[in-house]
Parts: structure tokens; sequence; C-alpha cells
């Protein structure tokens, strides 16, 4: 890899090569059957150079390819914009990397989904799962001609149940993800069985404004909105309706939000991002105030702002090699609040329960419109879910509903966005939202 | 490189392997700024054996660690309990070699910027037009694939598409819309189209003025955009056979020959249809591409197989297995979806429409089994069958097995949507294309605010 380095700045003026290997195995049991192991062992290199004052990008496949030089400065002929900036700023801490997962095997992967499959048949045996492990291991360095030269080992670990309706589709879902070895709860299984059970009862709802409880994986969906808001490549484009908000109050007084690239075992922990500024947690909203917008390097001077770590290679569809780092969420955590989740249920007489959407990635997303239709999603009556709402939709914007929080639950969960999963949150009771029934 | 691949290979259960050079490149242009222009070049296998219960894969980069893949591909599978078939096919010797009008790559890098300066340009000049973002790309891949039952194909691919996001703006609104041209491997598809986006650009500034739908059940009117849509998310994701192995209870749901719409209604999956971003030979398994009936006279017909679900079903191998790339293990995918004609034209549609919506290009969709939800750029009243004032910010939602029944209208005219792509287990494909006639759904869930 120096040896491709040497190369390159011989040729160009400033660069920063990028490496990432990633080494996947994932498996999955459908029917109570394993189908497939897929594993991947990929490399990616990236290019971010100057030459002759005008930045250039390029990407490659293994060491030997320096015509990747080449297509970097043709590419520097076209695109627009100040010269790549280059930093140089040691990452310090860890929290992404756990040797027992780092050293599982597929076999041992097996047994782990088939161990699960049994715990899940012996609380109800008549249920169809669908199960999936996904276990990462990467390997990133970043060397740059600011002299930085840094590198971080990262794992993780990602646990997906799906539980099969009557008639073949998804009814129940749960992710659950971290970079060190877990195993589900008994009680989490429990619930799973519970809830799948609730929603054979399939019920309808009226049009009306109620209170709508989004679960911890739900919330992923508003606070996709929320990021977009706090994004300081938004601001600076003038599109975020947060652009000159800080110190003022956007939410609830209940609402904390951060990202957190150092949470402990956090499944979106690094060390640092990928223009190599170190990690570190970001508080955004607190008390209900907005406090501070996520940057990049190249955001800092017309934000004001020093980098936040944010900068990744990766949209909401898409972790290729060749996307350029741009701002999103590592660990994006909505803090837990003081209501025992079980409460949060138990005070409403009249409401739904969201659990999983579909339409997280369309609509005025910066604007912080949502309009999204229930996947998954619980009646609640007199404080208990009592079924399975169908052909519901939920609409409204954060900007006005994020005041309406009224109770934060204690228990995180993971928030699951389109492909990737975006951070945590607990289940959020909101009083007063849009609910567009069939009833 | 056919040597260096069989040579990995040996005789123990099935393997295959397949090889792939990429070369993308791709343009981004503001208005009538180049932001940004990247050639990349990637190279990788894709490795997959199958000697226990299932299939053990891998991705890898070097062709060196060929052999190195396949053992390991043989170990995972030896993990899986059970026993897996594939459904037998003949041997195939092929070499796929593109014919192309006027070939994408031999048009240099200023005349692509320079076209897509002078659509920017176009664009931008409509009053309150603010933002019109263009994104040319041109995905060019060489594949090698063998397996060890003596099949040996190499082909090539190509396409090139230009997706336009416009964006008009005024003090209080914001409104979006999205153009895709081309698609396929010819760049002729891709020049000469001013009106067209001169016509999105004056759209996308008029919904500006329109009033937000009012949130109801109407008789919908379809474009072919939005028709396309329509069948790829509610119903083609269904018709991909791998959503079978997850429930017996599924495949009862999906057994051929249950009346699914209209005795009119056709639904048709064909990647031998050229000319669209979804048009390919052979699949990432080495089986040949076949047009498939998935609905035929309003009744499940067919569906898209790779070898394990046509071995599992009983039914024939269609060749739709694809992966993104060399990186990603292939899973059951759409090619050209398309529903077929009918006997109505456009006029007729909506002069039959007494109280209606008619709705134009598409803004995003996404499935849950039985459920599905899209988004749609805009649309226009219709009253006593008269198209009236422009309506926006509309969302619909329904049942797959009701609003099938509910199409009671096909248009004469079929057209495929330009550009390609679509969102599965984690792998977006952009070569994936759709179509429809004009159609009319009853009763259909509209959403607003």
């Amino acid at each position: 890899m120096s040896n491709l380095f040497d190369y390159i700045k011989e040729q160009v003026d400033d660069a920063e090569l990028y490496t990432k290997q990633d080494n996947i195995l994932a498996i999955e049991i459908k029917q109570g059957k394993i189908s497939a192991v897929d594993g991947k062992d990929v490399l990616g290199i990236s290019l971010r150079m100057n030459k002759d004052g005008k930045p250039g990008t390029a990407v490659a496949s293994n060491f030997e390819d320096k015509t990747i030089v080449d297509r970097a400065i043709v590419s520097s002929h076209y695109k627009s914009g100040a010269c790549f900036r280059f930093k140089n700023i040691q990452g310090q801490s860890e929290n992404c990397f756990d040797q027992t997962l780092f050293e599982m095997s597929s076999e041992s992967l097996i047994n782990e989904a088939q161990k699960l499959a049994i715990r899940l048949k012996e609380i109800n045996e008549t249920i169809t799962f669908m199960i999936s492990y996904e276990r990462t291991n990467s390997h990133v360095t970043i060397e740059n001609t600011e002299g930085l030269n840094d590198a971080y080992d990262k794992t993780d670990l990602k646990i997906s149940i799906a539980s099969i309706s009557a008639s073949g589709f998804v009814q129940g879902m749960y992710t659950e993800a971290y970079s060190k070895y877990f195993e589900i709860s008994d009680d989490k299984l429990n619930e799973i069985v519970e809830r799948h059970l609730i929603s054979n009862n399939l019920v309808k709802v009226p049009t009306k404004h109620m209170p709508v409880v989004f679960s911890g994986r739900a919330m992923g969906a508003l606070m996709t909105r929320l990021l977009a808001g706090v994004n300081g490549e938004f601001v600076v484009k003038g599109v975020s309706p947060l652009e000159n908000k800080i110190g003022q109050r956007v939410a609830s007084e209940i609402l904390n939000v951060s990202d957190d690239g150092l949470m402990k075992a956090g499944y979106g922990s690094l060390k640092f991002d990928d223009e190599g500024t170190p990690a570190q947690r970001t508080d955004l909203i607190e008390n209900g105030v907005l406090k501070q917008f996520l940057s990049s390097v190249s955001t800092e001077d017309k934000l004001n702002i020093q980098a936040t770590g944010n900068a990744l290679k990766k949209t909401m569809f898409s972790k290729e090699i060749e996307d350029q780092p741009a701002i999103d969420s590592t660990n994006f955590v909505v803090s837990p609040g003081d209501t025992p989740d079980e409460d949060i249920l138990k005070g409403i007489d009249y409401g739904i329960y969201v659990d999983s959407v579909m339409g997280t990635h369309t609509g005025n997303i910066p604007a912080g419109e949502y309009a999204l239709n229930v996947s998954i999603g619980y009646l609640i009556e007199n404080g208990k879910l009592t079924g399975k709402i169908a052909d519901t939709m939920v609409s409204g914007n954060i900007y006005e509903d994020l005041s309406k929080v009224k109770a934060i639950g204690k228990h995180l969960e993971l928030m699951q966005v389109v492909f990737y999963p975006m951070g945590y949150s607990p289940m959020v009771l909101f009083d007063d939202i849009n609910v567009v029934g069939t009833k | 490189m056919f040597k260096e691949l069989k040579e990995a290979l040996s005789s123990e259960g099935y393997q295959d392997l397949r090889f792939e050079n990429l070369k993308n490149l791709t343009i981004k242009v503001r208005n009538e700024e180049v932001k940004s222009v990247d050639i990349i070049e990637k190279s990788g296998g894709h490795a997959r054996a199958l000697v226990g219960g299932g299939f053990g894969t891998l991705s890898f980069n070097d062709i060196k660690d060929a052999k190195k893949s396949i053992s390991e591909c043989i170990a995972f599978s030896k993990n899986i309990p059970g026993e897996m078939k594939l459904k037998s096919v003949d041997p195939v010797q092929d070499d796929v070699i593109l014919s192309i009008p006027l070939d994408p790559r031999e048009i240099t890098l200023d005349e692509k910027v320079n076209l897509m300066k002078h659509y920017g340009k176009l664009a931008s000049e409509i009053d309150l037009l603010s933002i019109c973002d263009i994104e040319y790309i041109e995905l060019y891949k060489e594949k090698y694939y063998v397996n060890n039952e003596g099949t040996e194909i190499r082909q090539e691919q190509l396409s090139a598409a230009m997706n336009f996001r416009m964006t008009s703006k005024n003090d209080v609104l914001t409104q979006q819309t999205r153009l895709s041209l081309g698609g396929s491997l010819d760049f002729t598809d891709l020049k000469d189209k001013d009106q067209l986006v001169i016509d999105k650009a004056i759209q996308t500034v008029a919904l500006l003025e329109a009033e937000p739908v009012v949130a109801g059940d109407y008789d919908v009117v379809l474009d072919p955009t939005v028709g396309g849509l329509f069948i790829h998310e509610a119903f083609g994701h269904l018709s991909e056979a791998d959503n079978l192995l997850r429930s017996e209870a599924l495949r009862k749901t999906m057994t051929l020959g249950s009346m699914f719409a209209g005795q009119d209604f056709n639904v048709i999956d064909d990647p031998t249809e050229a000319g669209h971003s979804g048009s390919y030979v052979y699949d990432d398994e080495g089986v040949k591409s076949r047009k498939v009936h998935l609905i035929k006279e309003g009744k499940l017909s067919g569906r898209m197989h790779s070898r394990l679900t046509a071995e599992l079903t009983g039914e024939e191998v269609t060749g739709h297995f694809r992966a993104k790339n060399y990186a990603y293990t292939p899973i059951v995918r759409m090619g050209n979806i398309y529903i077929d004609t009918g006997d109505d034209t456009y006029e007729d549609i909506i002069a039959s429409t007494k109280n209606g919506l008619y709705l134009f290009g598409t803004a995003g969709g996404q499935t849950s089994g039985d459920m599905f939800t899209f988004a749609v750029q805009g649309g226009y009243k219709i009253e006593d069958g008269k198209i009236t004032s422009m309506v926006r910010d509309i969302i619909l939602t329904g049942n797959l097995f009701t609003t099938l029944k509910n199409i009671d209208k096909l248009g004469d005219t079929r057209s495929m949507s330009k550009g390609g792509g679509c969102g599965k287990g984690g792998q977006i494909l952009r070569t994936s294309c759709k179509g429809s006639p004009y159609i009319r759904i009853k009763n259909m869930s509209v959403g607003g605010k």
C-alpha cells in the first residue's frame, strides 16, 4: 500500500489514500433450513487528491492498479469546487472491535443461528420464522500528505428475526446490531412471539389525530428527517429548516438526540470517519433545544464548526468504495427517557403503535415531511396492544411533531433505515399524530 | 481468463465462478456546472459451491484467489445440514458481443459533459426552476462465467442513462420531479431530448401552483412510468421465486392458475426484449434469459427463477438470477417487467372517468409482502371526463390483491422506463426496467397530508 501511496505522491500535489477490506459472513434460516452461507472478502481503494489547484477522485480494487492516479487526474479536469483539504488529527479510542466476533467462523455462526431457531421453537413451535445473521470484520486505513497514517479494525454483528403470517408474508420483524458479540434476550423473543399472535387479529383504524407510539425501530424514519436537518451540507445549501435555529427550542423538552461515533459497542462506532476525522460524540438536541450541526471538513469554514467525524462513504442505498464521503449518522441516538416502556402503553386509551414503516426514503426529507405506510403496527386499546392494523398511514412534519413528544421509553432499539442501521432509539410517544386509516 | 477460472474448479458437487471487470463512468452536473466526473474501474470475482445442504458463496478481488475462494465455499457448504438440488440445464459455451448503434464509450467526455450542460441550461432557464441536477451513469461490465458442468460464457453488458432531478422553488414551496433518459446501450437515446427536458422543467414549476391532493379513495389513471412502478413494486417482487422459500403459506398464496386480476390483464417479464436497461442474455448462473408470462388473462401463470427455485417448484428455469456486481451473491431479480397493452385509447380512459386523478411521474416506492406504497411527482384532477386542475403531494398505498382486481382500463400503447433501478436485499440494481400502458385503477387509496 505504501508503495502505491509513494507513487501517488510523485504524481500529484496533495493526496489521501483510503482503503477498506471487508470480510463478511452472512447466513439465513428460512423454513427451519439454512439456505446459504454468503461470504465476502473484498478490498476497496479510494484516492482523493489535488493537482494544479483542482480536486479529483478515483477508486480501484487492487494495489497494482496505478491507473487510479490517471483517472483521478482526468476527474480533476472537470470537478468543480475547492481543493480537498486534508488534516492530520490522530484518532484516539476504538469502541468498535470485539475479538470474539472477529474470530467467529461460519460454523459458529451457523450454530448461533440454529440455537436461536431452537429457542424460538421452544416458545412457540407453530410460527414460521426467518432468521438472519451477518458478521462483518473490516480493516480501514488512511494515509495523507499531511502526515496522517492511521488504521482501525471494526467488527459488527446484525441479527434479524422475521415471523411469517398465515398467507406467507412478513408479520413481525425485529433487528438488533452491535459491534460486539451478543445474544437476543428471552424477554425479547417472548415479545416477538406475543406480537405475532396479536397480529393474527387484523383491525382497522379511523382517519383522525391520535396518540402514536413509534418503536425505536420506526423512529429511524423520523430521525432520517432530523438527520437531514442537522446535516451541515444541507445547512450550507440552505435547504435545512434548522438553518438559523441553534439555541432555539425545536422539540419537546424531554427529547435529547446525539450522534455518537464513540458509543460503546455501537454498530456505527468507528475510530475515524472516511476523511480521517476522529470519531466523537456530538449533542444535537438537548432538552428540546438545537445545539449543533454535523460538519465535515468541507463544511468547516462555511459553518464555523469543526468536522464532527460524520463524513462517511455511504448513502441510504449503497456503501460502495466510490461513494464520496458525505455527512451521515454514525450512531444517531435518541437518549432513553424515564418512562418504563410498559407504562407508555398503559397510559393510552386509544392509539397506535408503529413498529415498521414503508416510505422512509420518499417525500421531501430535508423539509421534515413524512407520509409513511405502516407495514407493521398495532392498535392500542385501554393500554394494551389488541391487533395488527391494516392499511394505515401516518403523516406530518417532524418540525411540528417533535414538539408533541410526551414520553420516551427506557430500552434502546436499533433504528433501521432502508438498507442499513442508523443508530438507536427507545420507543417514543407522540400525543397527536395524523393517522390515515380505512375504518 | 477462462483457463484460470476453470482450473480453480473441481468435480466435487456443483461449483461456479464469475469474474467481472467493471468500467463505470458517472458525471454530475448541476444546471450548467459540472460537479464531478468519476471513472470507476474495479474487478473481482464471486465463487459458489454446493456440496452440502446449501450454497457457500464468496466474493473476492484477485483472480489468483479463485481456487482458494472455491475451497472456502466448499467448506461453508459442508457446514450446512440437509441437501439441496439445482434444476439441471444443458451446458452452454457462448461469447456475447454487443452490437451498438452509437457506443457511449466512443463519445468523448467533453461531448457528454457538453450535452448535459446543454440540458441543464435549458431547464434552469425556465423561471422558478432553481436546480436541475443531472447524473449520467454509464455502466460497462465484462463478465466471465464458468461452472463445473461445462458452461463457459463471456458476455459484455453496457447501459447509459441520464437521471434528472429538478427542483422548483417560490417563497413558500419547493417541488421536485425526476426524469430519466436512455437506459439502453445506445447513446442515440440520450441525444436530441430538448423538448422532454423543457416540458419536465415547465411541469416542475407548474406544481408550485398546484393544490395539495385531498386524501381519499379515487379512480386513478396512471401514466406508463407510474404504471410500471406499480407493477414492479406491487406484484413483481412477489413473482421473484426466491420469496417463496420463506414459507409454505406463500407458495399456496402464489399457486399458479390463481385468479389475480381481470381477464384482459397480462404481466410479462422479458429480459430478451432489447433496448432497455433490464435487457440481458445470460444471468449470473449462466442461464439464458427467457420471456416469462407472470399473469396471463388474469391468472397467475409463471414466475422468475434461479436454478434452485425452479427445482423447488418443479418449474422451468427463466434466467433471472442476478447480482449488482462481483461483490454480491446473485438473487432473483426482475429484468424488463411490464403490463401488456389492452384496447383502450388514452382519450377514452380519461373521457370515461367521472371523478378521478391522472397521476404522472414516479418518486420512489416500496413493498412489504402484499402491501405496497409509492409516491408520484404530481397529478391532475379528472372531472366529468376532462383533465382539470393540478394536484401535488400524492402517495398511493394499497393491497396487491384488491388493487390488481380493480384495474379496469388498459391503454393500447406501452412504453418502458428509461434509466432504471431497483433495491432488494441490500443490492441496488440499475439494470432493471419497468413499463406499462396507461391504466386505470378503481378505488385507489390516495394519501395526502
